[in-house]
């Protein structure tokens, strides 16, 4: 004990803290926290290093998923040898470039307009214009082939109807419908990411061309573009590789159409042929997974170096450029077609359609609640909508913990796996998600019981693990970067232990970007086609499934009314979002 | 027994030492401050301390017990330290009100409810914000913020306080009051406080002693007047301060009697000047060296002007080569030779034009010799 006396004037009372420390604490015996580094690392090398691996590997297998089968390139030579893969080659790139093209010119409209100039309800525009990137693919575009399908497609119905047009006016099935479809929620995307560009960029360096001569209109070519650049061609990869992983659209609109992509592809191989030709399918998802990889590396380095050049920490005044009017309200008008398009006909559209008795005779006597009260005796739809929410769940709460626990060792560690971890987190990105589920169906009839998770549930959760590993992980990462490490430290030094600091200090903390990431990982799984798809047996489908299913089957009025709770699902959440994150607690000043 | 001993500590990142085997102690009641340039090791040092950075080696013991030490495996980890500490951002938690923040120590001490309250209220009241408890943090000013980081860090009267760069989110005029402020609060109760700034003014005004550091080594250990008139280095030297380090080319030359002599090229021709055996700073006697002197040490005067008597007095032939008035005084810079400014200090009573000839007068006594 000290022996200098301790009390103070201020009556701070006697001596309480003991000047010794507690010996248990003087001989530690403490699990270092490296053990959980590599026990993470190896938890991530088995979700997401393991079902490539055996991807790779069936590759060069005869066999189906369960049973290798024998050695063989037969695989490879089909596509190789035979020139099978070029039309699919050419298709996706087509494809891809088309819808790359038009997302480009629309996106880079709405987002200078919005950031840069003083285009009427620019607000409106920036809350409205990215809903398509959260509507499913799978609604929107039946809702679309609802209205244009070439047989019976309500435009098609009505202009029969009134003007006595013979033969269809609108023909979605095929490339058009596959590429407007696709562009509408590429264009939301895009925007998406680059307006923070446009928002973030130093308005002096285009005040600086305009004080030298250039008028607006040049500088937004001469400045803003250009150093917007590498933002600009970075996106454009990221959108490209995305167009070949798309599955819904070139499955709705590219199968009725003839036209066939990699993702609907390697799906044909796999459903449409008798037997199942796992082999092809395989070697088409190693060539796809290539292809990918390559683009995602590229923008990588394109974007990683150059991301935040323009960026200037201090609070910039933005300067908007002011348009002329009528310059002004055509782009609004443009954004109007856009958004009635994208958002407001598809949604209408499937709304209406789950609460008329028969599809397309929207009469109000016809207005019925019949079609909810037979989902909820519908077997299906029932069991996916179980199913949907409690794989969703479940994925999602992983992917936080997993998330939360690789962005803390990133931010918070020196330790060389952090960058690994990260690395492993991202690596789902470059997998289509075709793919994905191809390997996981693979790699987990592979394992002898109790580890064989062949057609169980935890496999399609695993799977929504990892495809929302990517967003959820860097979120959480963000999340705490925004914490500062001396909040943690100072619990710390006065006395909280780890776990006092984790419950007390970091998890409130970190509430929102939790949460935030937890939503995220939510409706993307919520959302997903691709993985249930391909790993659903009997008492696991999703509703997705479900609503694939009744697609293909024609009943309509069911589908709609599966879509409208996807619908609500999604949305309800993102919207819960929203608001929390509206509700900021008040910056310090 | 000192309240903190650090023997030979260190500290390394990848090639960097952070730490260079730094020695120190810390009497009971004392304020020592870390001062030096960012990336010197002070921060490193007293995170260390703190139990929020391992040492790669050496020891630290905290009162009567050890707290590091490498080769015997002892790391207190810093939640059993018992010390209190004020960071630099705060680390006000925003999720918590003002009572939440501070009562927290006692609480993970696990102290009854009665007692919490009873020291709460005290250390609020020391810190000026009674009747605040139920306050958000982050509805608080950056003043109040850091009133809230001092209570929280005091609350559980720890034997030790540690302050990282606590002044240097507010504003110059909060900034010089809480530096009193800080002062006497921390002689009040008694408590060794280890505090941390790059802020010279900040130290010399806290300091019970300071202690200066450059690129992980301790450079000086004083009183702030030891450190500011008799800097132990040439680095000390530049770095406190404003000073005037004009390098020489010839060696000093030992005189009788203990003194010795350097040679200053000048207008006037070459002087000699005569320095007592104390102002050679550093050993190494070869070489060029440079000479220190303070600007406020020098006097300026007339051509010809007689010097006071009793001191060994130098007088030097310069010319006014620009004059800055800083407010309370002017700043000049007079030229002794080609290539040569001295800057001066000098009072607003008498002006010197530009172009001037003016003699300066410096005391042997204030000027220093560095290697």
């Amino acid at each position: 004990m000290s022996t200098v006396p301790r009390s103070s004037p201020d009556g701070l009372g006697a001596d309480m803290a003991a000047d010794r420390f507690d010996l248990r604490a003087v001989v530690p015996f403490r699990v270092p926290p490296v053990v959980f580094y590599y026990l993470l690392t190896a938890v991530m090398v088995i979700l997401v290093l393991y079902p490539v691996g055996v991807l790779f590997t069936a590759s060069v297998f005869s066999g189906q998923p369960g049973r290798w089968g024998n050695f063989t390139l037969e695989g490879y030579r089909g596509w190789l040898a035979a020139f099978d893969l070029i039309p699919i080659l050419v298709n996706s790139i087509i494809f891809a470039s088309a819808r790359l093209a038009i997302g480009l010119v629309f996106s880079l409209l709405f987002a200078w307009a919005v950031a840069r100039t003083d285009v009427p309800f620019r607000r409106t525009m920036t809350i409205l214009i990215p809903i398509p990137f959260f509507t499913p693919d799978l609604l929107t575009g039946i809702s679309w082939l609802m209205l244009g399908n070439p047989q019976n497609g309500l435009i098609n119905q009505f202009a029969t109807y009134l003007f006595g047009v013979k033969g269809p006016v609108i023909d979605l099935y095929g490339w058009f419908g596959l590429i407007f479809h696709s562009s509408l929620s590429t264009i939301a995307f895009m925007f998406l990411m680059l307006a923070a560009f446009f928002h973030t960029m130093d308005s002096s360096y285009e005040e600086a061309s305009v004080t030298l001569g250039a008028s607006k209109y040049r500088t937004v070519f001469t400045i803003t573009f250009p150093m917007l650049s590498p933002a600009i061609i970075g996106v454009s990869i990221l959108v490209f590789a995305s167009g070949l992983d798309s599955f819904e659209n070139p499955l709705l609109f590219g199968n009725p159409g003839g036209v066939y992509v990699f993702a609907n592809e390697i799906y044909r191989m796999l459903n449409f042929r008798h037997p199942p030709q796992y082999n092809a399918a395989t070697a088409l998802s190693v060539i796809l997974i290539l292809i990918t990889f390559s683009l995602v590396f590229l923008q990588w380095k394109k974007l990683g170096s150059r991301q935040f050049t323009v960026i200037s920490g201090k609070g910039y005044k933005p300067n908007r450029f002011k348009l002329p009017r009528p310059v002004a309200w055509g782009i609004f008008a443009i954004f109007a077609v856009y958004f009635l398009l994208a958002t407001v006909i598809p949604l209408t559209q499937i709304v209406a359609a789950s609460f008329f008795k028969i599809f397309g005779v929207y009469k109000l006597d016809h207005l019925t609640l019949e079609n909810w009260a037979a989902v909820l005796d519908d077997e299906l739809a029932m069991s996916g909508l179980k199913n949907t929410i409690l794989f969703s769940t479940a994925a999602a709460t992983a992917t936080v913990v997993i998330g939360g626990l690789i962005g803390y060792i990133r931010v918070r560690t020196r330790h060389w796996l952090g960058p690994m971890l990260e690395l492993l987190a991202w690596t789902p990105w470059t997998l289509p998600g075709i793919v994905l589920g191809l390997a996981f169906l693979w790699a987990w009839a592979l394992p002898p019981e109790p580890f064989n998770l062949y057609g169980t549930a935890l496999v399609i959760i695993l799977g929504f693990i990892v495809k929302g590993l990517p967003l959820g992980a860097a979120t959480m990462q963000a999340a705490i970067r925004q914490v500062s490490p001396e909040l943690e430290e100072s619990s710390r030094v006065h006395g909280g232990s780890w776990l006092a600091t984790m419950r007390l200090i970091i998890v409130p903390l970190l509430r929102k970007g939790i949460f935030a990431s937890f939503v995220i990982v939510f409706a993307l799984s919520a959302r997903d086609l691709t993985i249930p798809l391909l790993l659903y047996r009997g008492g696991t489908e999703t509703l997705t499934v479900a609503m694939l299913y009744y697609y293909e089957e024609g009943i309509t009025t069911t589908l709609a009314v599966i879509a409208v709770i996807q619908l609500v699902l999604v949305f309800g959440l993102l919207g819960l979002e929203r608001l929390t994150r509206g509700r900021q607690v008040p910056d310090e000043d | 027994m000192p309240d903190i001993q650090l023997r030979n500590l260190t500290k390394r990142f990848g090639s960097l030492t952070a730490v260079d085997g730094i020695d120190l102690n810390a009497e009971h009641g004392e304020m020592l401050t870390l001062l030096g340039p960012s990336g010197c090791g002070k921060t490193t040092t007293l995170r260390m301390v703190a139990g929020l950075e391992t040492p790669d080696e050496g020891t630290i013991h905290i009162g009567e017990a050890v707290a590091f030490d490498g080769s015997k495996g002892i790391d207190v980890p810093a939640e059993r330290r018992n010390l209190g500490m004020v960071f630099q951002s705060y680390a006000i938690w925003p999720h918590m009100t003002v009572f939440e923040n501070v009562s927290y120590p006692l609480r993970m001490r696990s102290r009854p409810k009665k007692e919490i309250n009873e020291r709460v209220g005290n250390v609020l009241k020391l810190v000026g914000l009674d009747g605040m408890e139920d306050k958000s943090a982050t509805k608080l000013s950056g003043g109040q913020q850091q009133r809230v980081a001092l209570a929280r860090s005091l609350v559980f009267e720890p034997r030790l306080l540690l302050l990282d760069e606590p002044l240097s989110n507010l504003d110059a005029k909060l900034r010089e009051h809480m530096r009193v402020e800080l002062r006497v609060m921390q002689k009040r109760l008694g408590v060794t406080a280890l505090y941390v700034t790059h802020d010279q003014e900040e130290a010399l005004t806290l300091s019970d002693r300071l202690i200066v550091m450059n690129q992980g080594a301790i450079e000086q250990i004083g009183t702030p007047r030891e450190v500011y008139e008799c800097p132990a280095t040439r680095f000390v030297a530049e770095f406190m301060g404003k000073a005037n380090l004009l390098d020489l080319d010839g060696k000093p030359e030992a005189l009788d009697g203990g003194g010795f002599a350097v040679l200053l090229p000048g207008f006037n021709g070459t002087q000699t000047l005569r320095l007592g055996k104390e102002a050679i700073r550093t050993n190494s006697g070869d070489g060029a060296h440079c000479l220190f002197i303070r600007p406020e040490k020098i006097r300026i005067a007339a051509p010809g002007a007689e010097t006071a008597a009793g001191e060994a007095m130098h007088a030097l032939r310069g010319k006014v080569r620009a004059r800055t008035y800083v407010g309370d005084h002017y700043e000049y810079l007079v030229a002794i030779n080609e290539g040569m400014d001295l800057r001066v200090t000098a009072g607003l009573d008498e002006q010197w034009a530009e172009g001037a000839e003016v003699e300066l007068i410096i005391a042997g006594k204030d000027m220093f010799l560095y290697a």
